[in-house]
């Protein structure tokens, strides 16, 4: 390649890495700007009250209960939630990514705010964060204009609305955060692959993981889709692919491995980050009965969006119904919102007149991206659903309207890319982003609402009898493992008859088949939310104690050497032959103290230490940087 | 004029646009997927419940079983009227998806999205070269959502209305080429009749108005006006030769309309409100008659900054502008209350024969009132190129800006019914339609037989009529009835709303003393005060399940 050539593709891939190379100052008003615009978005949850009539309002306030149940025994990455299904327990927090009730449990207890008020505080926050991570992945190569219009229209754009107040789905509201900071990090990590780009990246897709793996699956291939086309430009620029001969194939791969290592690395970093969580949730997932969420109501083929719901202006608060009326039902809206959609199609027009190829190529990749993530919600895409994998992950087709809530914001930034960059310091360059901004919270002011109730008996106030209630009137927080009995699941229990009538429950133990005897006496010493202490006596070595608990790989059961003592042997855990597939411990014969604990599977276990592992490398990476940077600055001549 | 305005503007006052060989205008498939957006409810799985109720799918099975006769009319639920009536052509194009295989509801919305993306994409091609491209985007978009058309498609369900207002853009863009208009007109004229008359005025109005002024010596100008004026005469000549064999069977009909009591209070105009009522005497309408904010408001700009434009006068400078305002206001306040003494006068008075409501005029307003508001952008950015990528913003933010003004509109109310090939009685003065019955148990002696129907209604109901359902045998007498209010009394007849589909059922047991065999059932309405039954048929009842 002549030196000119690179010479010309060094500037080009400088103008294109670093637009906002000059003006850096008004980064904060551009970004504050973005932060500020959250403030409609926000005010909804400044009304006195809960919107408790919300989908998942409910769950959100009794999922971070019983993460606080949790952390009340010291537990700060709980596995086991002990009230789900009238007190049998479930093992939910393997399965279900915990990091938005992280995030409310440490404004619960460290900043003793109500339950319902930390939800409410963990949903305004990921309302401020995903604005800033779009402003940020948006500003990076489209410029601030650009980022400022496109953080708002994520904050704006009606299906984002639709999950913080129709649905109140926090782990998805929370996951949007992470979407746009995953991309920001791929391109990044492409384009300038440093360790704060591969740092990034392994962050974010870690972040993502923890919040929510069901968003993770479904997004990951829109991920390694923008990942191909950044690396294929990238390879492009460096070694023009039409030049190609039997002699550059060498260099191709070098430079095919330059690109990708760097990706490889973040990504497994990622993962390694993320693998507490991720390899259990993985590997363990299998133990539990997915039926339940996936049969039924939830048929995916009947919860298709019908096209013209896409750009309806209805907005209903119900649930998904099958058939094309779900407005006229008052169900939720699945619209795209009118000005996202407007500017969308207008950035066909930037695309075609931008003179920057890599800009093009990425406005028509997120175009192209948000037609086929739009009909992955329509009926058109049946076949898809029936035979591609993780597609159907999303349970509800309309949910890949989160994911099309990416290219629309990208696609309505881009509308303001065209400002041009010379005149970005120029305050009246602020005009046409603000403009732009201004029309997409005016295009979705009639949908910033909730709809605060006072909690019905079901509901609230939060209490173990209401959660009790609430799991026996709507089915909900009911789950249940792979070896009970789907027919047979409970839909009542003597704990939740107990909860309801105020009295406490302070044991799992089946009293019904202690007979209280020579031959067999039990007493409860200590019940915690993953762990419950007993003495007995076994007149022989046939007697053994039935918990009301589901058993799943994990419980262990131990003998200890005083009341207060230690472990001393290990005593086995059986499941018992019945629909409710409890935990079963056999007895030794003899008087004795019996813990029965939720522990770490070798599965649970490698994931730990992966984690352990990679933030150590985290850490070493991030102090190496420092250091390096510090003995840069150093050697500087003139200093 | 400064040098730099004069030229954003050629010498015969058309914008510059820049050109390239071989480039396609990209603003058409914009315009396409923007039209998408407007006819997206008419992707709904069903049907619009519109005024006009199922009565287009009716007339396209009604021409379909009349053989393709010359002398057809969609008359199925409606008096013959020539000149106020639908013509044929919206049903003749509905013929073609219909080869097709497509469902009759399916096409009649093929021919409702047909005629609002028509009426963008001829707005744009007519007023391209006058306005620029991002002008006249914007013309083609305040049409295109421009709440008259939206009520006429989703209110009131004027199939040929709507096509009208697809067509009409296209004629205007015809005006100087003789051949194209008359065809144009000609089409018009098929579609709807009385008021293709007045869009004929229109066009010779504008064409007067558009003279090309300065370019063009006298004598040429006269050429021109003397081929538009031939051009639009036999585009009506044409027009009314297809209709001949209908005319020459039928006469021109008529219908009873009050026609006077529909005129436009001024405040409604400007009015946001939007309801799915028909129009009403007075100023309570729940029917939206509004001219759009946004429309309205471009084309109030445009006027002010027609003042003080450096446009050239010309066919393509101020001339279409200053026309456009003129036939803007004039059709208006034609429609207006205001007007009501001149509709009095002799000549218009003759006139208001073409028409069923005064306010159909403001279907011809909409075009003018449309290159208005494109002309503000025009107008106030004529110092600024074509391309200058720093408007881009601006001009998105209007784009969004008109799209969301009308969004709210594009909520008809809908249904799943599945209608059938015809209706299965027209009750009363075209009030009523009975859509099916169907008769659930045997007619039988001591048998208990249900009756389930879905009632249409074509327009209000005053009273609150009774139905009533009558086993009868071979000799006419009586077995069983039942006397009902609909829906046991819960919705009466006059809470109804017209193009609604509602549902009710009915219950009677057949004496057991009655003979074995030969029952039928009688169906039909009656007022309780005074007895008197809905016309329908011979005896004012529909007869169901009568055994061959």
């Amino acid at each position: 390649m002549s030196s000119n050539r690179k010479s010309q593709i060094a500037n080009r891939k400088s103008a294109i890495r670093n637009p906002q190379s000059t003006g850096r100052r008004r980064f904060s008003l551009y970004g504050a700007l973005a932060l500020l615009l959250c403030v409609f978005a926000i005010g909804p949850y400044l009304a006195p009250g809960y919107f408790w009539g919300a989908h998942d309002a409910r769950h959100d306030v009794y999922f971070l209960f019983e993460y606080d149940r949790s952390v009340q025994d010291g537990i700060w990455f709980p596995r086991w939630s002990p009230d789900f299904t009238f007190g049998y327990g479930y093992p939910f927090f393997i399965i279900y990514g915990p990091l938005a009730s992280f995030v409310g449990e440490l404004l619960h207890h460290f900043l003793g705010l109500g339950w319902t008020a930390a939800v409410e505080v963990v949903f305004a926050l990921s309302i401020i964060a995903s604005a800033l991570a779009m402003y940020g992945f948006v500003r990076s190569w489209l410029g601030r204009a650009a980022g400022l219009v496109a953080a708002v229209a994520y904050v704006y754009v009606p299906y984002h609305l639709v999950n913080l107040y129709v649905r109140a789905a926090l782990a998805e509201s929370v996951a949007m955060v992470f979407l746009p900071l995953v991309l920001w990090g791929a391109r990044s990590a492409v384009r300038r692959p440093r360790l704060s780009s591969v740092v990034g990246l392994a962050l974010a897709y870690a972040g993502l993981m923890v919040t929510n793996n069901l968003v993770t699956l479904i997004f990951t291939p829109v991920m390694a889709a923008y990942l191909l086309l950044l690396a294929l430009a990238e390879l492009n620029d460096d070694q023009p692919l039409r030049e190609l001969s039997r002699q550059s194939i060498l260099p191709l791969l070098a430079n095919m491995t330059r690109i990708a290592l760097p990706v490889v690395l973040a990504l497994l970093l990622g993962f390694g980050l993320s693998a507490a969580f991720a390899l259990p949730a993985l590997s363990e997932a299998r133990f539990v009965n997915q039926e339940q969420w996936y049969g039924g109501y939830y048929d995916p083929f009947a919860h298709f969006v019908y096209p013209h719901q896409l750009f309806s202006p209805a907005w209903g608060f119900g649930i998904s119904q099958p058939g094309p009326d779900d407005i006229a039902e008052g169900a939720l809206s699945y619209q795209l919102g009118i000005v996202p959609v407007a500017l969308a199609v207008v950035s066909l027009l930037v695309a075609a007149r931008t003179r920057r190829a890599a800009v093009r190529r990425e406005l028509v990749f997120f175009q192209a991206l948000a037609v086929a993530l739009i009909l992955l919600t329509l009926p058109i895409s049946a076949w898809a659903w029936r035979h591609l994998p993780l597609i159907g992950y999303a349970q509800f087709p309309w949910r890949y309207l989160m994911l099309v809530t990416i290219p629309l914001s990208v696609l309505a930034g881009s509308v303001a890319h065209s400002i041009p960059q010379s005149a970005i310091r120029n305050p009246q360059s602020l005009l046409p982003a603000l403009v732009l901004a201004a029309l997409l919270i005016l295009g979705s002011s009639p949908y910033l609402r909730v709809e605060v109730r006072e909690p019905t008996p079901e509901q609230g106030p939060v209490s173990y009898a209401a959660l009790m209630r609430f799991q026996r009137t709507s089915d909900e927080m009911t789950g249940v493992t792979a070896w009970v009995d789907p027919e047979r699941r409970p839909h009542w229990s003597a704990m939740a008859e107990n909860y309801v009538q105020g009295r406490p429950v302070t044991t799992k133990v089946d009293y019904s088949k202690v007979p209280q005897n020579e031959t067999l006496a039990v007493h409860s010493l200590e019940l915690g939310s993953a762990h419950e202490k007993v003495w007995f006596h076994a007149g022989d070595d046939r007697q053994r104690i039935l918990f009301n608990r589901f058993w799943f790989p994990g419980w262990r059961a131990w003998l200890l050497d005083g009341e207060n003592g230690r472990p001393v042997r290990e005593l086995p855990v059986e499941r018992e032959e019945g629909p409710l597939a409890r935990i079963v411990v056999p007895l030794p014969q003899g008087e004795g103290y019996l813990l029965l604990r939720f522990e770490d599977t070798p599965v649970r276990r490698l994931g730990k230490a992966i984690t352990g592992v990679s933030l150590l490398l985290l850490g070493v990476m991030v102090v190496a940087s420092l250091f390096s940077r510090v003995v840069t600055e150093a050697n500087r001549p003139g200093d | 004029m400064s040098e730099i305005a004069q030229r954003a503007w050629t010498a015969e006052g058309q914008v510059r646009i820049p050109h390239s060989a071989f480039r396609i205008d990209r603003h058409w498939p914009l315009l396409l997927l923007f039209a998408f957006i407007v006819c997206a409810p008419l992707t709904y799985p069903g049907y619009v419940q519109t005024h006009s109720g199922f009565l287009p799918v009716y007339n396209l099975y009604d021409l379909e079983a009349g053989g393709w006769d010359l002398r057809w009319a969609p008359v199925v639920g409606r008096d013959f009227d020539l000149l106020r009536g639908e013509g044929p052509l919206p049903y003749l194009l509905a013929e073609a998806p219909r080869w097709l295989g497509a469902g009759g509801v399916t096409v009649v919305k093929i021919v409702f999205g047909l005629g609002l993306s028509l009426g963008a994409l001829g707005m744009y091609g007519w007023t391209r070269q006058q306005l620029g491209r991002r002008g006249a985007l914007l013309a083609a978009l305040v049409y295109l959502c421009w709440p008259y058309a939206l009520a006429t498609v989703y209110v009131r369900g004027a199939l040929a209305e709507a096509l009208f207002f697809g067509l009409f853009p296209w004629t205007l863009w015809a005006l100087r080429r003789g051949v194209a208009l008359a065809i144009g007109v000609a089409l018009l004229v098929w579609t709807q009749p009385g008021l293709a008359l007045w869009a004929a005025l229109a066009l010779l109005v504008y064409g007067l108005a558009v003279k090309n002024g300065g370019q063009e010596t006298a004598s040429e100008q006269g050429r021109h006006w003397v081929l538009t004026v031939a051009a639009v005469l036999g585009g009506l000549l044409l027009g009314a030769a297809g209709l001949w064999p209908l005319a020459a069977t039928r006469g021109l009909g008529g219908t009873d309309v009050a026609f006077s009591k529909h005129f436009v209070y001024p405040f409604q105009l400007l009015s946001p409100a939007w309801g799915h009522g028909v129009s009403g005497p007075g100023w309570q309408d729940d029917f939206p008659l509004q001219l759009g904010l946004m429309a309205v408001g471009l084309a109030t700009v445009a006027v002010v900054l027609l003042s003080r434009s450096a446009a050239p006068r010309g066919a393509y400078g101020r001339a279409p502008l200053q026309g456009s305002l003129g036939l803007c206001l004039v059709l208006t306040f034609l429609s207006l209350t205001w007007a009501a003494p001149l509709w009095r006068l002799p000549g218009l008075s003759q006139a208001s024969r073409t028409l069923t409501y005064p306010w159909q005029l403001l279907a011809l307003v909409g075009p003018f009132l449309a290159l208005l508001a494109g002309s503000a952008v025009t107008l106030g950015l004529e110092h600024e190129s074509e391309d200058t990528a720093g408007l881009r913003p601006y001009t998105a933010a209007l784009i969004a800006l008109i799209l969301l003004s009308s969004y709210g509109y594009l909520e008809p109310r809908t249904t799943r019914y599945e209608p059938g090939a015809a209706p299965l009685a027209v009750l009363g003065d075209n009030d009523l339609l009975l859509l099916d019955a169907q008769v659930e148990g045997s007619l039988q002696p001591g048998r208990t037989v249900r009756l389930r129907v879905h009632w249409q209604p074509l327009r209000p109901l005053a009273k609150d009529y009774t139905i009533f359902v009558h086993a009868v045998d071979e000799t006419g007498q009586r077995w069983g009835q039942q006397d009902t209010q609909p829906q046991s009394g819960t919705y009466p007849t006059s809470q109804w709303q017209v193009g609604e589909v509602i549902e009710d059922r009915y219950e009677l047991r057949i004496a057991a003393d009655g003979p074995p065999t030969g029952y039928h059932l009688d169906l039909g309405l009656y007022d309780l005060q005074t007895g008197e039954r809905m016309r329908v048929g011979k005896d004012n009842r529909v007869v169901i399940g009568r055994t061959p």
